[in-house]
């Protein structure tokens, strides 16, 4: 039952993946590492900078906040896993694009992971709903209004 | 230091036992606890997860309380309907602190254990005249804190849940720093409750000491009504009051003789306990 270092399983966007993680490998790590995102620009597309929010089992998690071992059997899914693999943009990051509130290449991943979140709970959110949600993830680099008006449009895009 | 072991025990006896070896730790949700041992401020032999626990989990009321298992997390008291029915002030609270990915993890044990002094928790537990249980005492919230970061959970001891009276009316209210000021915490946090019985309880974060009762405002209450009006130039008393870089002491008791009034005022907004 007890061991310093263990294989732990998961599916991350979608594929299993298997690797050792001791007690204290965060997430973050673990996902690095079954990424392959050990250059800073490989974690930035794959949206482990900064605040690194996932989704775990369908909820936002930050990735460094969380033990790999925690996430053991859990379905993670990651900035880099959210477009498909043809390229083709979800429409939450399309309207984050179309929004230019792309603007912090650590933390508007994490802004877009929150928001799916935010939809996924509350499709119809109004626009204080989705400030006060995103309100304490906004670095000085963000600004609140662009992503405020992104997450709106992404909600009417889906609703239409 | 060698990483410590890793053990996610089926059941709440399980993680008891497991509990019982020298230098474990329990680990739920890890928002308070995670941070300090990543970067070596605590330290674990064994950490035990206990977040998953069925026997932690969920909800439970009946004519006279609500029973929140130490396991459950925010974002579960914020989506649980009876809550905003029967005491919205503290799903309004649950649905608003920290940031959503906080909400997705901590709990209420965890917050209770860490007991740190501007937790929104333990105030919200003195205000509601909660009992605190363990897998082998009770505490009333007022026996709970004995300073900062201090409490009289012993090692190998797990927090079960807290029962919380349901009240004629309460409120919450906080006052925030601006965006970007590193705290999660709020700069003043208040519960304010009337009993059934009428009686004012008000629940104050931020204390040095941790969370406490503000005995000076409930009387005033009591004494002039449930009203923001009756705490008008109150506050707690400053040597009471916990300072950081964010706020000196004073300053910090004046928010939350403010706050304090906003709870008051939005007790008396919100509808609550229909039928009681």
């Amino acid at each position: 039952m007890s061991v310093s270092s263990t294989s732990v399983r998961m599916t991350v966007n979608g594929r299993p993946v298997e690797a050792e993680a001791q007690a204290l490998t965060t997430l973050a790590e673990y996902l690095a590492v079954v990424l392959e995102a050990e250059t800073p620009e490989r974690r930035r597309a794959e949206g482990l900078e900064g605040p690194a929010v996932v989704m775990m089992n369908g909820e936002s998690v930050k990735a460094g906040r969380v033990l790999a071992v925690s996430a053991a059997s859990a379905q993670i899914r990651s900035f880099g896993g959210l477009a498909r693999h043809d390229g083709v943009l979800t429409p939450l990051q399309r309207a984050f694009v179309e929004a230019g509130a792309m603007l912090c290449p650590d933390c508007a991943p994490s802004l877009v992971m929150s928001a799916l979140d935010l939809l996924n709970r509350n499709p119809i959110p109004s626009g204080e709903e989705v400030r006060d949600w995103l309100e304490d993830s906004l670095c000085p680099v963000s600004d609140a209004d662009r992503a405020v008006s992104a997450v709106l449009a992404a909600a009417a895009a889906t609703r239409s | 230091m060698a990483a410590p072991d890793h053990l996610r025990p089926s059941t709440l006896p399980e993680a008891l036992e497991a509990l019982k070896r020298p230098g474990a730790r329990a680990l739920a949700g890890g928002q308070a606890l995670l941070p300090l041992l990543l970067d070596g401020s605590e330290q674990a032999r064994s950490l035990v997860e206990i977040g998953h626990l069925a026997e932690l989990r969920g909800l439970d009321r009946d004519e006279e309380a609500f029973f929140v298992g130490a396991g459950t997390r925010p974002v579960d008291v914020a989506d649980t309907p009876v809550v905003w029915t029967l005491l919205p002030a503290f799903a309004e609270m649950a649905g608003a602190m920290g940031d959503p990915q906080f909400r997705n993890r901590a709990t209420l044990g965890g917050a209770l254990a860490e007991n740190h002094p501007s937790s929104c928790w333990l105030a919200a537990a003195l205000a509601l005249e909660a009992r605190i249980q363990t897998d082998r005492r009770e505490f009333l919230a007022e026996e709970w804190t004995l300073g900062a970061f201090e409490t009289p959970l012993e090692p190998g001891e797990a927090l079960v849940g807290l029962r919380l009276r349901i009240p004629r009316r309460a409120g919450w209210a906080r006052i925030r720093a601006g965006s970007g000021s590193g705290s999660p915490f709020p700069l003043a946090s208040v519960f304010a409750v009337e009993t059934r019985e009428g009686a004012a309880r008000l629940g104050v974060a931020g204390g040095r000491d941790g969370a406490f009762r503000w005995r000076a405002g409930e009387a005033a209450l009591e004494e002039s009504g449930f009203a923001p009006d009756s705490l008008a130039g109150l506050a707690p008393r400053s040597d009471g009051m916990s300072a950081d870089e964010r706020a000196d002491a004073a300053h910090r008791a004046l928010l939350a003789g403010r706050a304090a009034a906003l709870a008051v005022a939005r007790a008396l907004e919100i509808r609550s306990a229909p039928g009681l």
